[in-house]
């Protein structure tokens, strides 16, 4: 049943996203349109959005089979406390110094995400190198 | 007095109905995703049963053209490239794109056509014929049973174990998906030029 629920909100959140990028893409607004938006938040004060980012889209499909703190049921809840840590901190930096665009920053964060999504979330993770 | 104008109209772009309804909309799509990922992860009485995560794990291969958009959208979101394009190129690049997609969707699809339960198991990835494909695929068994989603060895699993068994990109294999991705984001995706288009 939970399944179910999963799968279906997925299919309408994706959905959802792809009309409202096609409604907002054909528009004369060039400042609407999904990547535009979420790039200028990154740019600012969200700069923790290229880290979620890597570490998101490592946890989904770059999951390596070392991770770095493996818990006792293999759930991976270390790993995922430690990303939402690391997304708190860079909220935190970014709400406090208000940075200017950077790409380097950006390429950094995206890289840091990748890796700690690699090794520390990951859900193919069977051999640990520290087991708590 | 033309980058007063220039400023007042962008700064009423950024405000338009269009950009609100980005920022409910996105708003909405993370809370209703982070909350079912929350109950399905804290509620449930085994934390591997089905989040939205394993999910989208489990998507791959038959939707692994998400992992290749991925690699565009990367490039469209953090490293936008500023093109000049004329309207026929732009829709001719939007087609290739989606004509890559297609394909991926179709080989996708038959690769998890070809999927077989581990108590069946006659087809390995040793077996296809071309062996370029061979080092990109692995043949992974999910436990379907109590602990549902937990990975086992294909070799060894318990008779009456329910187990459901699939091939799928090695993580290599989808790295270089995605770098594909970013390099077709970076060379071929249309994107718009961003301040060019205000004012």
């Amino acid at each position: 049943m939970l399944e179910k629920i999963i799968v279906i909100s997925l299919a309408l959140a994706i959905a959802f996203l792809v009309v409202l990028d096609i409604v907002l893409g054909t528009n004369r607004n060039p400042k609407d349109d999904i990547t535009v938006y979420i790039n200028g938040l990154s740019n600012g004060k969200l700069i923790l959005i290229p880290y979620a980012w890597g570490v998101v889209m490592a946890h989904l499909y770059f999951g390596s089979k070392y991770m770095l703190f493996q818990d006792y049921d293999d759930s991976n809840l270390y790993g995922m406390i430690g990303a939402v840590v690391i997304v708190g901190i860079l909220g935190f930096i970014g709400w406090k110094r208000k940075p200017k665009p950077n790409n380097v920053r950006t390429l950094a964060l995206l890289l840091f995400g990748l890796i700690y999504g690699h090794f520390c979330w990951t859900m193919h993770g069977s051999i640990g190198l520290f087991n708590i | 007095m033309f980058s007063e104008e220039r400023k007042r109209v962008s700064h009423g772009y950024r405000n338009s109905k269009g950009v609100k309804l980005v920022k409910q909309g996105l708003l909405a799509v993370v809370l209703l995703l982070v909350v079912i990922d929350f109950v399905a992860f804290f509620t449930l009485k085994h934390r591997l049963m089905p989040t939205v995560s394993r999910e989208v794990l489990h998507s791959v291969p038959a939707f692994l053209c998400m992992v290749w958009i991925a690699g565009i959208a990367t490039v469209s979101v953090f490293f936008p490239q500023e093109r000049d394009l004329s309207n026929a190129t732009r829709v001719l690049r939007q087609f290739l794109t989606f004509a890559v997609i297609g394909a991926m969707l179709w080989g996708g699809l038959t690769l998890e056509s070809h999927s077989k339960s581990c108590h069946e198991g006659q087809l390995r990835v040793d077996d296809i014929e071309w062996s370029w494909v061979r080092p990109m695929l692995i043949m992974e068994c999910i436990k379907t049973g109590k602990d549902n989603y937990r990975e086992v060895d294909c070799n060894n699993v318990p008779a009456g174990e329910e187990c459901r068994t699939k091939f799928n990109l090695t993580v290599p294999s989808k790295i270089l998906l995605y770098l594909f991705g970013i390099a077709w984001g970076v060379f071929v995706w249309p994107q718009r030029k961003y301040e060019e288009s205000v004012g």
